[in-house]
């Protein structure tokens, strides 16, 4: 599980103003793996995540003293960092994301099993990116940041009740998609 | 019918599976590792951006999510020890069952009713310390009060090292031999607020140096401390006779050597009840938490820990309690409402 306590971050923010840089190292270290994940399903590029991930890491730095500390920091962050992903696809005019390149090979297989295995996650990547935002947003919040309903409510700034039901359609969509993508195959 | 409902469960079914598949066809996707100098190429770029300050409106986030507003604070600086004096003169609001209810055994007086969120503090000694002659000194006490509405200081509050730290009998001795400004003195201030004196704290070889017989006569001679008060020779400090001294003992600690040669070192470590303060390890600890050297180097925490009172009651197991239930703060703002109704 990437995300840790709530008051850790908050006691780490406040040092940060307190003007300890250390503290922010510290957050950077806790939440960059979830973060890089997340914008790694939003983009499907590991550059493209890469450089959303550390924009959004400084963005928060620079606007640290207006983040509200009743919220989440992972929630506060998540939502400049959704952000700096949409700026990275319009900046490259929205082109359709890019296939991932494959995941290191899972030593136990064989190698049919294992370009077998390659080749699903594959589909699924890709099904994941051609989702509608809201949708993609869904599953790479409950599957990839390991967020809880009442935390992704919090994230997405939707109740509870929102993100489930998204979160229902989002993977009855990836379903239809791969049953459609296996028929064509 | 039958036939109807058997085919619908069925197709229910069949599609509750089809989604567990989905859910776990997405995990086995898994995680990716970021690239490995992701956390240092932010770093490197923060480092060039000036350090970020409060620029909200909001001064204090108590836990459970409860804000005070600037203008929201400013009434219930004026309002709380109104309504304090209902709580004490009138009784607390009624409980409304569950094990909290042996607040209500604790009340002086008959209940009124105040509002809808009532005060219901769960600790016993809270409750005790309510009804304490201390708590009704305290409301007529101005800088205690100023004290219990800053929301730095409920903040403080809620931070067990800052209280363990207050609590220790070297904290209350340094209030008590220094008279009530010894955390208004310039040198502690600043002292705590330099970050070589902070880094010496973190240092068990400073520690080690204090504990050491040596250092100790070393600091107390006189010619030492004139020479020390000489920036030329601070400036070599490290190939003198103290510096020798620290490292003759194995004491390497280029942070102990700076901040031994500072002023405000000096004037702290001529002080007693401060060199048994950072003795103490409950202390020691506190010393080297930003946020307590944050909350003692605040003029306004050093003037309100000034009043006798309020370190009387700082001393109480239960006002401690009261402080670090968000309850209470709550209360001041239910009160306030009610007030204003």
């Amino acid at each position: 599980v990437y995300l840790l306590q709530d008051a850790d971050d908050a006691a780490l923010v406040r040092d940060v103003l307190a003007g300890n840089r250390q503290a922010f190292a510290e957050l950077v270290e806790r939440h960059h793996r979830a973060l890089f994940n997340v914008a790694l399903r939003l983009t499907g590029s590991r550059d493209e995540a890469a450089d959303a991930t550390q924009e959004a890491f400084v963005k928060a730095f620079e606007h640290l003293g207006s983040y509200d500390a009743r919220y989440r920091f992972f929630s506060w962050i998540y939502r400049i960092l959704v952000n700096e992903c949409l700026n990275l696809r319009r900046a490259q005019g929205m082109r359709p994301a890019a296939p991932l390149d494959a995941v290191p090979p899972d030593g136990s297989a064989g190698p049919l099993e294992r370009m077998d295995a390659d080749a699903t996650r594959e589909r699924v990547r890709h099904a994941i990116l051609t989702l509608p935002p809201d949708y993609r947003q869904a599953i790479v919040l409950r599957h990839f940041a390991e967020l809880s309903y009442e935390e992704m409510s919090a994230a997405m700034g939707v109740p509870v009740k929102t993100v489930k039901s998204r979160l229902h359609t989002a993977r009855q969509r990836l379903a239809a998609l791969l049953r459609d993508e296996a028929r064509d195959r | 019918m039958k036939d109807k409902e058997h085919d619908e469960a069925g197709a229910a079914r069949t599609e509750f599976d089809e989604l567990r598949r989905v859910a776990e066809l997405v995990d086995s996707v898994g995680h990716e590792e970021p690239p490995a100098t992701l956390v240092s190429d932010v770093m490197q770029r923060v480092a060039t951006r000036p350090s970020p300050r409060q620029t909200r409106p909001v001064l204090a986030v108590l836990p459970g999510g409860f804000t005070m507003t600037r203008k929201v604070l400013v009434g219930v600086s004026v309002a709380a020890a109104i309504v304090l004096a209902v709580f004490v003169f009138r009784g607390y609001p009624p409980v409304k069952g569950g094990a909290e209810g042996a607040v209500g055994a604790a009340k002086r007086y008959q209940a009124a009713q105040i509002d809808s969120q009532d005060v219901v503090l769960g600790d016993a000694s809270a409750q005790q310390f309510m009804q304490s002659d201390e708590f009704a000194r305290l409301l007529k006490d101005k800088a205690a009060m100023k004290l219990l509405t800053d929301p730095a200081i409920q903040l403080a509050f809620r931070d067990t090292s800052i209280i363990t730290a207050m609590q220790t009998p070297e904290f209350i001795e340094l209030l008590r031999v220094n008279g009530i400004k010894s955390l208004s003195d310039v040198n502690v201030g600043t002292a705590l607020k330099s970050d070589q004196f902070i880094e010496a704290l973190r240092s068990q070889a400073f520690i080690h140096a204090l504990d050491n017989a040596e250092v100790n006569a070393a600091l107390e001679n006189h010619d030492i401390e004139a020479a020390l008060k000489v920036t030329a020779f601070t400036d070599a400090l490290a190939g003198l006779k103290l510096g020798a001294t620290l490292q003759g003992k194995g004491v390497r600690c280029d942070a102990c050597l700076m901040a031994i040669s500072n002023k405000e070192f000096l004037g702290l470590i001529q002080n007693a009840s401060f060199v048994a303060l950072i003795q103490n390890s409950n202390a020691f600890a506190a010393l080297t938490n930003v946020a307590f050297v944050n909350a003692v180097a605040d003029n306004r925490i050093a003037d309100a820990l000034s009043s006798e009172v309020l370190s009387t009651a700082l001393r109480n197991h239960g006002f401690v309690m009261m402080m670090q239930d968000t309850r209470f703060a709550d209360a001041l703002q239910t009160g306030l409402s009610h007030l204003q109704q």
